[in-house]
C-alpha cells in the first residue's frame, strides 16, 4: 500500500501517485493469517505535489508553495518498502525504508508579507521504524521506534543564490519512549539516567556555496563541493521528559516543555567532532541539562502587513560538562585544553522589559532582494548579585558562568549578566553576480564600501547589548569554586576584545563563505564592517561596577579576508586585512557614571596578516625568579619551581601593524597612531607605529608584534604585606595563573607629539623617531584572592 | 593592537607611565586602613622579566636558540664575550637632532610574592580633608628580588643596530633585594 500522506491545510494537490488494488479479506481468509510475517508492500510512486500546504494559526498562515517529492534523476519512480507486523506482545511494528528522492519547496511565505523565507530542495533517503504497543493505563510504548534520515544535498537559495548543505544525517532512536496525555498536554517520558530513552546522531559533510547565477544548477546533487565548511559529528544520548501542550503565549499555538539531560559517557565515541583538514575540535564525555518552567511557546503573528513567526521562553536553564576538550591535530586523544562547564539562566524581566524571545520574518535585509530571513531577537541572561555574607564578595545562588577545569582544579568566570535586543538578517549576497551581484560605488577596501560580498550575509541592525561579569573565582572543586572571593581575571580577554564589561549599540554585517582564503582546503572565510556605537566598556572592573572605564565610545572595524581553521596547532582566526577606528569620548576613573575623567582617547589601527590561535597546553613548568628547567637548577640560580600540569590553554595574539605612506593602495587613507587628549585640551599623539622584521628588507613583516598568553590555575606562594606565608586550609593558595610574553623583532615610531590646549596651538615635536628592537617581555603573575 | 595581556595589573602598569596620575607612596596608618573599602582584590605573585631567555631578533651563538618563534632566521649580535657569550636585551634607540640615543641590552627581572591589587574607596587623606575618591591601590610586597637586571646606555649613528658602532656610556648591573613597603594608589586630577 502506498503510505505517503500530506497533512495539508490549504488546496492541496496530489498527482502522479501510484495506484495499487487492495482487496477485503473474507472472515475464512482472516483466521489463516496467523500474523508472525506481517506485510511487505514495495511501492513505485511517480512522485507526489502539493500547491500549497499551509499551517493556519489564529487567523495566520504560515504555507509552502509549490511542494514537491520527486524521483532522483535519470528515474522515472521511486521505491519504498513498507512492513508491517504485530509481535506477539501486541506491540505494531511499522517499518519503511524510502530510497533516494528529490523534494523541492519553491517557496515559504506567510500570508501578508510580500517576502518569502526562501527556496529549498535537495535529495534525501530515510529508514523509519514506528513501534507501539498500548500500556493498561491508557498510554502508548513507543520504545523501539527509530527514524534515520540522510539527506545527500540540501540547498537554500535566495536571491538566487545557493547556500548547500552535503551529507547531512540525523538519526533519532527510541530505546525508551513512553506517551501520554494529561489535560491538554502531550508528554513523552524519555527514562532516566540508568535507561536511557532516546539515541541522537547528528552529522553534516561539508558546507559549500554557489554564489553565482552563471553556474546555477550545474552542481547537481553529486559534484563534490569545491570549497567547504569542515564536517561536523553529534553523538548523544538523552533522557528525562519532553512535554507538548496546545496553546502558545496567546491563543492558538504551541507550547513545547523540555526537561532533558543530553548526555555522551563513552570514551570511545565523541560527543562532538569538527574536523577541518583533518584536524580536530573534539569533545568528549558530555552532559547537559536543559529545562523550562513555562516552555517554548511558538505562535504565529499577525502584525497587519508584517506577519511573523514568534518564539518565545520565559525561562530556561541549561548547564553542560565536558571531560575532554580537544583542539587542533588528528589525533583525538591528544591536544586537550582541560573540561569545560558552565550554567546559563535566561529570565523575562518585566519590569526592566528584558525579554527572550526570536521572532522569525520572511525576507532578508532591506534591499535585498524579496527573499532571506530577518530575526528579531532578545534576550536576558541572568545572575544573582553577589553574595558577601562571610565578609567577602562570593558568587550568588543563581550563577551564570563557565568553569575550566585544568589538572583537577577549577576556574569560574562567574555572574555573568546579558540583556539586548536587536535584529540580525539573513541573506545570500554576490559581488560579481550578473543579476543580484553588487560591486558598490566605492572600493572594497573604503571603510563606507557599499557593495556586498560573496557569501551568506549576517547583517546586524542596532542590536542595543549590555553584558558584565562578577569575576573570577578558583578551587580544588567547583563547590570550593562557587564559595570562593571573586577576583579579577576577567581582564586577560582583553587581548581577545573581550572586555570584563560593555554596553554596546552594535551594526554592520559579517559576511561568511566556506573554504580557507589561506592555502586552499576546507575552513570559513568572512568579511566585515561593523559598527559599535554608545559604548561603554570596562578595562577593568570589580564586582561592583568600579574601575577603569571607556565611555561614549564608537568603534569601526573592517576585515577583508578573514578566516577560521582547526589547523595542526589548534583554533586560528587570521584577520586578513583589518583596520579600525577607536573613538573613546571619556576615560572615567570609578563609575562609569559619575567616574572622574583621563580625557578623550582615539585608536586607529591598521593590520595586514594578523592572526590569533588557541591552542592547548599552558604554561607547563616555569622557573620564577630565576632560571633553568628542572626544580634543582631553578633553585641553585635563586629561583622558585612551579609545575603547572599539561592542561591549560595557551592563546596568541599576532599583530603585523603595516607602515602607512605605503603605496600599497588597500592600505590608502588608513594608519596606525593615537591620540590621548587630557581634560585640559592637551593632547599626545603617536603617529604612524608599524613592525618590521629588522635588519634587512625593511618591508619586512613577517614577525609582528606578539602576545602570547599561558593560562592555567594553580597553587602559588604567597607572602603579605608582613612577609608572612599566606595559607588557605594549609595548603599554597590556589590561583588564576597567567603567563604573558609580548615579544616583537622591531616596532617603529615615526613621531610623538604633544600639542596645547589654545585653539592656535601647533603640534610639537617630541621624538621624531623611536625604535624598539628584540623585544622578549614576560610577566609571569599568578592571582589570588584576597579574603 | 592595544596590548593588554590580562589582569588589572598589566593596565595599571601602564597607568604609571600616565602623567595626570598621582603617584602617592606613605604607608597607611590603622586609622587610614579602617577608612579603605576593599572589595575583593587579588594577590600577585610571580615575576617581571625582559628577554630571560634572548630575544627574537638576535641570538648570541649558533644553536637552535638561532631560530625565532615562528621557524625564521634571526641575525647573530653576541651581547656577551666570545669566550663567554651572552644573549642581548631589549633595544631602544631614540633620534636625536643627529644620531640616536640607544638603551641597549636591557635584560633582567622582578620576582615578587605577594603584590596586592585592589580597588578602594577612600574618605579622607592623610591630613583628614575630605578626599572622596576611587583608587587603585597596589600593596608592595615587602621584598621584590631583582635578577641580574642590566642595560646599557650609548649613542648610534643608526636607529636600528650597526654591528660596533655604538658609542657606550655606561653600563648598569643589579642584583639581590629590594625592600619596598606601603601601598602605590592611582587616581586621576583635575589638570588646570
Amino acid at each position: 500500500m502506498h503510505t505517503q500522506r500530506w497533512i495539508s491545510f490549504g488546496g492541496v494537490l496530489l498527482v502522479s501517485a501510484s495506484s495499487q488494488a487492495m482487496m477485503l479479506l473474507d472472515d475464512e481468509s482472516m483466521a489463516s493469517v496467523t500474523g508472525q510475517s506481517g506485510l511487505v508492500v514495495d511501492t513505485q510512486s511517480l512522485g507526489v505535489t502539493a500547491g500549497r500546504v499551509s499551517f493556519i494559526e489564529d487567523g495566520q498562515e504560515l504555507y509552502l508553495e509549490g511542494v514537491a517529492v520527486q524521483p532522483v534523476d535519470g528515474q522515472s519512480t521511486m521505491n519504498t518498502v513498507s512492513t508491517v507486523q504485530v509481535d506477539a506482545d501486541g506491540r505494531l511494528q511499522l517499518e519503511i525504508a524510502a530510497a533516494a528522492r528529490r523534494f523541492a519547496i519553491n517557496e515559504i511565505k506567510m500570508a501578508g508579507s510580500p517576502h518569502s523565507f526562501g527556496r529549498v530542495f535537495g535529495q534525501y533517503r530515510y529508514d523509519s521504524k514506528l513501534h507501539i504497543k498500548g500500556t493498561n493505563d491508557g498510554r502508548f510504548d513507543l520504545s523501539g521506534s527509530e527514524l534515520d534520515l540522510q539527506v545527500d544535498r540540501l540547498f537554500w537559495r535566495d536571491n538566487g543564490l545557493d547556500w548547500i548543505i552535503d551529507d547531512l544525517r540525523t538519526f533519532v532512536g527510541l530505546d525508551h519512549a513512553i506517551m501520554s496525555f494529561d489535560d491538554n498536554r502531550l508528554n513523552l517520558d524519555l527514562g532516566t539516567e540508568q535507561n536511557r530513552g532516546l539515541r541522537l546522531i547528528y552529522q553534516v559533510g561539508g558546507v559549500g556555496l554557489d554564489a553565482t547565477h552563471v553556474s546555477q544548477g550545474e552542481l547537481g546533487m553529486n559534484t563534490p563541493l569545491s570549497d567547504s565548511f569542515g564536517d561536523l559529528y553529534l553523538n548523544l544520548q538523552a533522557y528525562g521528559s519532553v512535554g507538548l501542550k496546545a496553546g502558545g503565549a496567546s491563543g492558538e499555538g504551541l507550547t513545547f516543555l523540555p526537561a532533558l539531560t543530553l548526555i555522551n559517557d563513552d570514551d570511545a565515541t565523541p560527543a562532538f567532532r569538527y574536523t577541518d583538514d583533518g584536524n580536530l575540535l573534539l569533545a568528549r564525555n558530555f552532559s547537559g541539562t536543559y529545562s523550562s518552567e513555562s516552555g517554548f511557546t511558538l505562535d504565529l503573528v499577525n502584525n497587519e502587513a508584517d506577519p511573523y513567526m514568534d518564539i518565545r521562553f520565559a525561562d530556561f536553564d541549561f548547564a553542560f560538562n565536558l571531560e575532554d576538550l580537544v583542539l587542533g591535530g588528528t589525533d583525538p586523544n591528544a591536544n586537550t585544553i582541560g573540561s569545560l562547564g558552565g550554567e546559563f539562566h535566561f529570565r523575562n524581566d518585566p519590569i526592566n522589559q528584558r525579554f527572550n524571545y526570536l521572532q522569525l520574518r520572511p525576507g532578508g535585509d532591506v534591499g535585498m532582494q524579496n527573499k532571506g530571513i530577518t530575526a528579531d531577537v532578545s534576550w536576558n541572561l541572568v545572575s544573582d548579585p553577589y553574595d558577601d555574607n562571610e565578609g567577602f564578595a562570593r558568587p550568588g545562588q543563581m550563577n551564570t558562568f563557565v568553569s575550566v577545569i585544568d589538572d583537577g582544579n577549577y576556574v569560574l568566570f562567574n555572574g555573568f549578566n546579558s540583556h539586548g535586543s536587536g535584529r540580525v538578517t539573513l541573506d545570500m549576497t554576490s559581488m560579481n553576480d550578473p543579476i543580484v551581484g553588487n560591486q558598490g560605488t566605492r572600493s572594497v577596501y573604503a571603510s563606507d564600501y557599499d557593495g556586498h560580498f560573496d557569501g551568506l550575509r549576517m547583517g546586524f541592525r542596532n542590536i542595543r547589548g549590555s553584558y558584565s561579569f562578577s569575576g573570577v573565582t578558583v578551587g580544588r572543586s567547583e563547590a570550593e569554586a562557587r564559595e570562593s572571593a571573586l577576583m579579577g581575571g576577567t581582564e586577560l580577554l582583553l587581548s581577545l576584545e573581550v572586555f570584563p564589561a560593555y554596553d554596546f549599540v552594535l551594526n554592520g554585517h559579517m559576511t561568511i563563505r566556506p573554504g580557507n582564503v589561506i592555502g586552499g582546503g576546507q575552513g570559513i572565510t568572512w568579511n566585515t564592517d561593523l559598527f559599535v556605537t554608545e559604548a561603554n566598556a570596562a578595562l577593568t572592573v570589580d564586582e561592583n561596577g568600579k574601575g577603569v572605564w571607556l565611555t561614549d565610545t564608537n568603534y569601526d572595524m573592517h576585515t577583508r579576508d578573514g578566516s577560521l581553521n582547526i589547523t595542526e596547532d589548534g583554533l586560528r582566526l587570521g584577520k586578513g586585512l583589518t583596520w579600525s577606528t577607536l573613538n573613546i569620548g571619556d576615560i572615567k576613573f570609578g563609575d562609569k557614571e559619575t567616574g572622574e575623567s583621563l580625557g578623550s582617547f582615539t585608536l586607529q589601527r591598521l593590520e595586514d596578516g594578523s592572526s590569533v590561535s588557541v591552542a592547548s597546553g599552558g604554561a607547563g613548568q616555569v622557573c620564577i625568579g630565576g632560571s633553568g628547567s628542572d626544580a634543582s637548577s631553578c633553585a641553585a640560580s635563586g629561583g622558585r619551581f612551579e609545575d603547572r600540569g599539561e592542561q591549560g590553554l595557551t592563546v596568541k595574539v599576532n599583530a603585523k601593524f603595516v607602515q602607512a605612506g605605503s603605496d600599497v593602495s588597500r592600505y590608502a587613507g588608513k594608519a596606525n597612531r593615537f591620540t590621548w587628549t587630557q581634560t585640559n585640551g592637551t593632547s599626545v599623539s603617536l603617529d604612524n607605529f608599524s613592525t618590521s622584521d629588522g635588519a634587512g628588507d625593511p618591508t619586512s613583516n613577517e614577525y609582528g608584534m606578539n602576545a602570547d598568553l599561558a593560562i592555567d590555575v594553580a597553587p602559588t606562594r604567597v607572602l603579605d604585606q608582613n612577609g608572612d606565608r599566606v595559607k588557605v586550609d594549609g595548603q599554597d593558595p590556589l590561583g588564576f595563573a597567567v603567563l604573558g610574553r609580548v615579544h616583537f623583532k622591531q616596532l617603529n615610531i615615526d613621531n610623538l607629539t604633544l600639542t596645547g590646549s589654545g585653539a592656535g596651538a601647533t603640534p610639537q615635536t617630541l621624538v621624531s623617531g623611536l625604535v624598539i628592537q628584540n623585544a622578549n617581555i614576560v610577566t609571569n603573575l599568578t592571582a589570588t584572592p584576597i579574603r | 593592537m592595544a596590548i593588554l595581556t590580562g589582569f588589572r595589573s598589566m593596565f595599571v602598569a601602564s597607568c604609571l607611565f600616565m602623567p595626570s596620575l598621582l603617584l602617592a607612596l606613605e604607608p597607611l596608618t590603622n586609622d587610614d586602613l579602617d577608612a579603605v573599602h576593599g572589595q575583593g582584590g587579588v594577590y600577585l605573585t610571580g615575576e617581571f622579566t625582559i628577554n630571560k631567555d634572548g630575544g627574537p631578533l638576535w641570538y648570541a651563538e649558533p644553536g637552535p636558540g638561532q631560530f625565532d618563534d615562528f621557524g625564521g632566521a634571526k641575525q647573530q649580535r653576541n651581547c656577551g664575550s666570545s669566550a663567554n657569550p651572552k644573549e642581548c636585551g631589549l633595544r631602544v634607540a631614540y633620534q636625536l637632532n643627529e644620531g640616536w640615543l640607544v638603551l641597549d641590552d636591557v635584560t633582567g627581572g622582578f620576582a615578587f610574592e605577594g603584590l596586592t591589587l585592589r580597588t578602594s574607596y577612600i574618605a579622607t587623606d592623610e591630613k583628614g580633608d575630605a578626599f572622596d575618591k576611587e583608587v587603585v591601590e597596589i600593596g608592595l610586597p615587602k621584598q621584590v628580588r631583582s635578577n641580574e637586571f642590566r642595560y646599557t646606555l650609548a649613542t648610534s649613528s643608526s636607529g636600528t643596530w650597526v654591528n660596533n658602532a655604538d658609542s657606550r656610556i655606561l653600563s648598569v648591573r643589579q642584583d639581590g633585594t629590594i625592600n619596598m613597603q606601603g601601598n602605590l594608589l592611582l587616581f586621576p586630577v583635575e589638570v588646570p
